[in-house]
């Protein structure tokens, strides 16, 4: 699990944004517990998340990874680039393959576009993946929307 | 249930109609769990005093905190349980209760206002549209839900608009 924490002391500028750049990359390993934290806290009772006899009778390897937990995956990625000045303004999020307790999940963007908004803010537009390092699969994939300062 | 016209039509009688319900207050404790869960260490999600400091009335929730909470009461007895441990009264408006396979096809989430700790929560649903489309595999049903996440004099926080697929 990833617990880097850049958001306290970068200050990205919009200025400083150009179409191309990456971002730096974050990874997670999902474990069991992780997943059964996630699926109490949200109140998910879908054995999928937390039952391994229940996953292997509907052809799983193991349990599997909630789909908002793909999500969230990917806006700390966005969040942790943005740093504190910056405000994570949209995210759209398609999860397509299954992703089970430790796979290695590399989270990846793309600056895409760059729009200055008014004469104080500008949105970055970011193309970003969430892929299996063990087979290159690519687990999610989202657009989002990061709102900086100039 | 065959996936057809004919479902599709008697989905298609629920677009529009808007359904509210109060979720209650979002709590510290709640953002802090949630954080937790997900292995976020960011302070915004802990620590009040560096909330404040950056200008937030107290912790704020993970942007996709309110998307992601799959029931906000206590949910139904076990009893009540399908065997794959979700509710037997499907939440989602408009939809046959039995019969299909009922999937979630991604989602769009636009951040409107952080959400402090002690908001108190309104989400409205609305059906957006429904449509018929022949897959490689079989014809499906694609629905789109709106849910917009408010407070309580109506600030808009989140609104995502959900695709969920039938099979």
């Amino acid at each position: 699990m990833s617990e880097s924490s850049t958001t306290t002391s970068r200050d990205l500028r919009f200025g400083s944004v150009g179409v191309g750049d990456r971002l730096p990359e974050m990874r997670h390993v999902p474990t069991r517990l992780q997943l059964f934290r996630y699926s109490a806290v949200t109140w998910n009772s879908h054995r999928i998340h937390f039952d391994p006899d229940y996953a292997a009778h509907e052809g799983y390897p193991d349990v599997l990874v909630q789909s908002h937990l793909h999500g969230a995956f990917l806006v700390t990625l966005c969040t942790e680039w943005a740093g504190a000045s910056g405000r994570l303004a949209r995210l759209e999020v398609s999860v397509r393959r299954f992703a089970v307790p430790g796979d290695v999940l590399v989270c990846a963007g793309e600056v895409t576009g760059v729009e200055q908004v008014d004469g104080t803010h500008g949105l970055v537009h970011l193309s970003v993946t969430e892929t299996r390092e063990s087979d290159a699969t690519v687990c999610a994939i989202a657009t989002a929307s990061v709102a900086l300062p100039l | 249930m065959p996936v057809d016209e004919t479902l599709l039509d008697s989905i298609r009688t629920g677009i529009g109609s808007e359904r509210t319900h109060s979720l209650g207050e979002i709590t510290a404790l709640t953002i802090r769990r949630y954080a937790r869960a997900i292995g976020e260490s960011n302070p915004l999600y802990y620590d009040s005093e560096f909330a404040r400091a950056r200008g937030h009335a107290d912790i704020v929730a993970p942007p996709n905190l309110v998307t992601a909470v799959s029931s906000w009461d206590e949910g139904p007895a076990a009893a009540d349980l399908r065997a794959d441990g979700t509710p037997k009264a499907l939440q989602l408006e408009g939809l046959p209760t039995s019969g299909v396979r009922v999937m979630g096809g991604g989602e769009d989430m636009e951040f409107h206002n952080p959400i402090t700790a002690g908001t108190a929560v309104v989400e409205r649903t609305t059906m957006i549209d429904a449509e018929l489309v022949q897959g490689r595999k079989g014809p499906f049903i694609v629905v789109r839900y709106r849910h917009e996440f408010v407070n309580d004099d109506g600030l808009p926080l989140v609104t995502s608009t959900r695709k969920v697929l039938l099979r």
